[in-house]
């Protein structure tokens, strides 16, 4: 039997599924209520006099102009960072490459501040290491503002620029380079002809990434970024000015570079890359690009890297188990004892609790849209589908600034409870796993579930039944990867927190930002070991299904 | 068999953590374990450690538990604003009373006269009862000893706030920023009463070049001063004899024209708990708790029967702005702060 299109048609089909039906109608509503009502709010809460404000005033100018040339050279950096690194990783001969990919995931343990933390710590003009560059060689090390900045983006973003490459990396055929080596190349040519051709749009790919990510970053700036002001930061002073139009403005001038970069991703995603063409990489050939020299430099350059982000973890460990670092060295659990296993203090169990069910949500809502979305099309599908994927373009400050702002007045009023936080975590979460499981369920045929149909069985049943289990993997990789995310992220969610709901990672920073270090690196350790054992008894549960520590 | 024996555990995992959450959310809302009189929710504008040290005595005292959230005060005044018709919180503890005044103006405080408030002088509490103070404390330049001589041997320290202004404090001072510190507003608006608003811009436009930051929190620039990451900082004197007495080389000037805050405490107009919020209230306004702060913050309390603590200055030997009016503050504080906002 053909299948009939047309509206009347698929509507038809509807009318006679009501479980599609409400899913697709609980969907939308959810969808309007945390993604459209509040964009729609953000865009109409700025009058005129606003506008003139901001282009009025340097101030804002400055900010703007400080933002783009900052993420710019950091994305740079971290970009160039994560190739190499990805390189040495996938194509030299070096030792210890367990070890540095072990490394590379670590920082995705770690609160996003806690990069700015311990930068502060071991380089801030009082840091461990700029006193003992001072006592030994009398350098005074400044590092805040701008270089202070640069450093700490690039460490902090430098892992999803690797990840991005090692894919990119490991898609590219070694045929290539065995026909090339046949043909003459070697050494740099070889690298620069074939390698780093194939490698480019991905390597833009995770440029633009990064960029955005530094775009929207606002722990890192508020921390590290002295008198070099930045627009994310400035909105966090408007609305605690209580200048929410102001902050509006800015909000949605933050957006723009983000939309810019997601439709420039799409095109370039949907056009293909040239790695792809080449097909899948041929299994028992090893490819040999890099001589016993180029080896021995990539490992130093790895180290170095290794050494910087370990030591990151190291002296925020040092920190949180001493009295006062530096000052009193003594082991205390007091700090620990304080602010992270105290009734009065519950940050990083909100946190755990929080980030749990609002993974789960996530994961759930991912999966029913993209069932609905590519099983059973209904008009309007496209509509739907842009709504779901848009809160991947937009930086978290601003997801978080609509939310506050919409439902701190008008007509819904949510402000001050959990749900407004779990919202926002799901907004940013969501729409990586509805990417990733349209794509699996593209890929899966659909006759098993056309068969359960036939058999009786409705939507959610199939769903339940059929499609859950056959998507486990995807499903639970999803639910790690976003569970992984909001235990951590701070700008989404650091107007929306209140005295019942205070996060760790806002703990983190607003400890770090009275100077209380000690503590800061207390919730930071808390929360990195919650997210270590909740992954722990993950593992425990599915076993080998999900690769976690996998490296 | 074996299949079916993990989904059972698959289960069991769920059914507990389901049971697990919700108990947790119960026990948040305070459905569960209500034999404490439910909880009383602070903004605190005191720093997180000292607030804890009073309220964990208040908790030992009467049985209820509380939720904290430090805020700087301008953070502080804007969320209880925004707040107003859904108030989150039960009770303001600390900040300079300017901030509590702007509140009171807004309608968002509820009055109450403690028994306790009786001892201390009118001009350091609301004659209508919307707040009461519970310290003094100064503005004052904190400099650190060791990175002073380092850079500057055997100069004389500044005595006033002009002479912050030599081009040699080139990024060598800090001083957060008066839009959202109760701190700095302090500071500045004392300038304006003392010199006038004009001056007072023209002065701090002229000190921005030496000024390494503007923190939004009032006490980062002396931790930051401390740990060496430059010479001056400027904050209340308590927040610097606390830091010196942890044993950094802080020395401390009140310079003239310091304004100086009265820290207040209110509660919040129609909070969750204003009944624990009027208790909280009489507890604060006993002695025990002002000690606790006094020793440890190194304010000055207002209660005459208090004692400076040791390694404390009693602010009457300083040559603060005695003439400094916290209403006046209160009334230009958007004006003045929209006005700073424009510098650079």
């Amino acid at each position: 039997m053909k299948e009939k299109n047309g509206i009347g048609e698929s509507v038809g089909r509807l009318m006679r599924d009501p479980s599609s039906l409400l899913l697709i109608l609980i969907s939308s509503a959810l969808l309007i209520l945390f993604v459209l009502y509040p964009l729609a709010y953000v865009v109409y809460i700025p009058d005129a006099e606003d506008w003139r404000t901001f282009f009025g005033k340097s101030r804002y100018a400055t900010a703007l102009m400080n933002t783009v040339v900052s993420s710019t050279l950091s994305a740079l950096l971290a970009t160039v960072v994560g190739f190499v690194y990805a390189y040495a990783v996938n194509y030299s001969n070096m030792a210890g490459k367990r070890f540095f990919r072990f490394v590379a995931f670590l920082p995705l343990l770690a609160p996003s501040v806690m990069s700015g933390l311990a930068f502060l710590l071991l380089f801030g003009r009082g840091g461990v290491v700029s006193q003992w560059l001072k006592s030994w060689l009398d350098v005074e090390l400044d590092l805040y503002g701008l270089p202070g900045l640069l450093i700490v983006q690039t460490i902090s973003y430098f892992p999803l620029a690797y990840m991005t490459m090692t894919g990119v990396l490991r898609s590219i055929s070694p045929n290539l380079e065995i026909a090339a080596q046949n043909l003459g190349a070697r050494g740099f040519r070889l690298f620069r002809t074939i390698t780093l051709k194939l490698s480019l749009p991905g390597i833009l790919n995770a440029f633009l990434l990064v960029a955005i990510n530094c775009f929207a970053d606002f722990g890192n700036p508020k921390l590290i970024g002295g008198n070099y002001s930045l627009l994310a930061v400035e909105i966090y002073g408007e609305i605690l000015n209580n200048e929410p139009g102001l902050a509006s403005v800015m909000g949605m001038i933050l957006v723009v570079p983000a939309l810019v970069v997601f439709w420039v991703q799409n095109k370039l995603l949907s056009k293909g890359s040239y790695s792809t063409i080449t097909g899948k990489p041929v299994s028992g050939l090893v490819r040999v690009t890099t001589s016993r020299k180029t080896d021995l430099a990539l490992l130093a350059f790895n180290s170095l890297v290794a050494l910087f982000i370990l030591a990151m973890f190291a002296i925020t460990v040092l920190f949180a188990f001493t009295r006062n670092f530096g000052r009193d060295n003594t082991f205390t659990l007091d700090h620990l004892m304080k602010v992270v296993f105290n009734p009065s203090s519950p940050a990083v169990l909100n946190s755990l609790v929080l980030s749990l069910i609002s993974s789960v949500l996530a994961v759930a809502f991912a999966l029913v849209l993209a069932y609905v979305i590519v099983r059973k099309p209904f008009p309007g599908h496209r509509a739907l589908d842009f709504t779901a994927v848009l809160p991947i373009a937009l930086p978290g400050t601003f997801v978080g600034l609509a939310l506050i702002i919409a439902f701190s007045s008008g007509p819904i009023m949510l402000q001050g409870s959990a749900l407004l936080i779990i919202a926002a975590m799901l907004l940013k979460q969501m729409p990586v796993g509805y990417r990733g499981l349209t794509a699996s369920f593209k890929q899966i045929d659909k006759s098993i579930e056309e068969a359960a149909t036939n058999l009786g069985a409705d939507s959610g049943k199939t769903l339940a039944t059929i499609v859950l289990p056959m998507l486990q993997k995807t499903v639970v990789a999803n639910f790690v990867y976003a569970f992984m995310k909001n235990m951590n992220t701070l700008s989404t969610i650091v107007f929306l927190i209140t005295p019942k709901w205070v996060v760790a990672a806002v703990s983190i920073f607003n400890y770090a930002e009275t100077g209380t270090y000690y503590w800061a690196a207390a919730v930071a350790v808390g929360l990195m070991l919650a997210t270590l054992s909740t992954l722990g008894v993950i593992k425990l549960i599915f076993r080998s299904k999900v690769k976690i520590f996998d490296f | 068999m074996a299949r079916r024996k993990k989904n059972s555990t698959v289960m069991i995992v769920s059914v507990i953590a389901v049971v697990l959450i919700a108990g947790f959310f119960l026990y948040k809302s305070g459905w569960i374990g209500g034999k404490s009189q439910g909880k009383i929710t602070v903004y605190s504008i005191f720093q997180e450690e000292e607030a804890r040290k009073i309220l964990d005595q208040f908790k030992a005292e009467t049985g209820i538990d509380y939720d904290i959230l430090r805020l700087p005060s301008g953070e502080a005044v804007s969320r209880v604003q925004n707040e107003m018709n859904k108030p989150q919180a039960d009770f303001l503890m600390g900040g300079p009373a300017d901030s509590h005044e702007v509140l009171k103006k807004a309608g968002a405080l509820e009055a109450y006269i403690s028994p306790n408030a009786k001892d201390i002088p009118d001009n350091m509490k609301d004659k209508d009862g919307f707040w009461t103070g519970f310290y003094l404390n100064p503005v004052a330049i904190g400099i650190n000893e060791q990175r002073w001589k380092e850079k500057y041997g055997s100069d004389p320290y500044p005595q006033s706030f002009k002479d912050l202004l030599d081009p040699k404090f080139k990024g060598e001072i800090g001083m957060s920023d008066p839009a959202t510190s109760g701190t700095a507003y302090t500071a500045v608006a004392s300038l304006a009463q003392v010199w006038g608003k004009n001056e007072m811009l023209t002065y701090m436009k002229q000190l921005l070049p030496n000024l390494k930051e503007r923190p939004k929190s009032g006490i980062e620039p002396i931790q930051k001063a401390a740990k060496g990451e430059y010479t001056i900082g400027i904050t209340f004197l308590g927040d610097q004899l606390k830091i010196k007495n942890q044993g950094n080389p802080i020395v401390s000037i009140v310079p003239e024209a310091a304004g100086y805050e009265v820290g207040g405490l209110s509660i919040v107009k129609g909070g969750p708990n204003t009944e624990a919020a009027r208790k909280l209230m009489d507890f604060m306004l006993t002695e025990k708790p002002a000690l606790i702060y006094t020793q440890s913050a190194y304010a000055v309390s207002v209660k005459p029967s208090v004692p400076v603590p040791p390694g404390g200055i009693d602010i009457k030997t300083t040559k603060y702005n005695q003439s400094y009016s916290l209403w006046t503050a209160a009334e230009q504080r958007k004006e003045l702060q929209d006005a700073l906002k424009d510098l650079k």
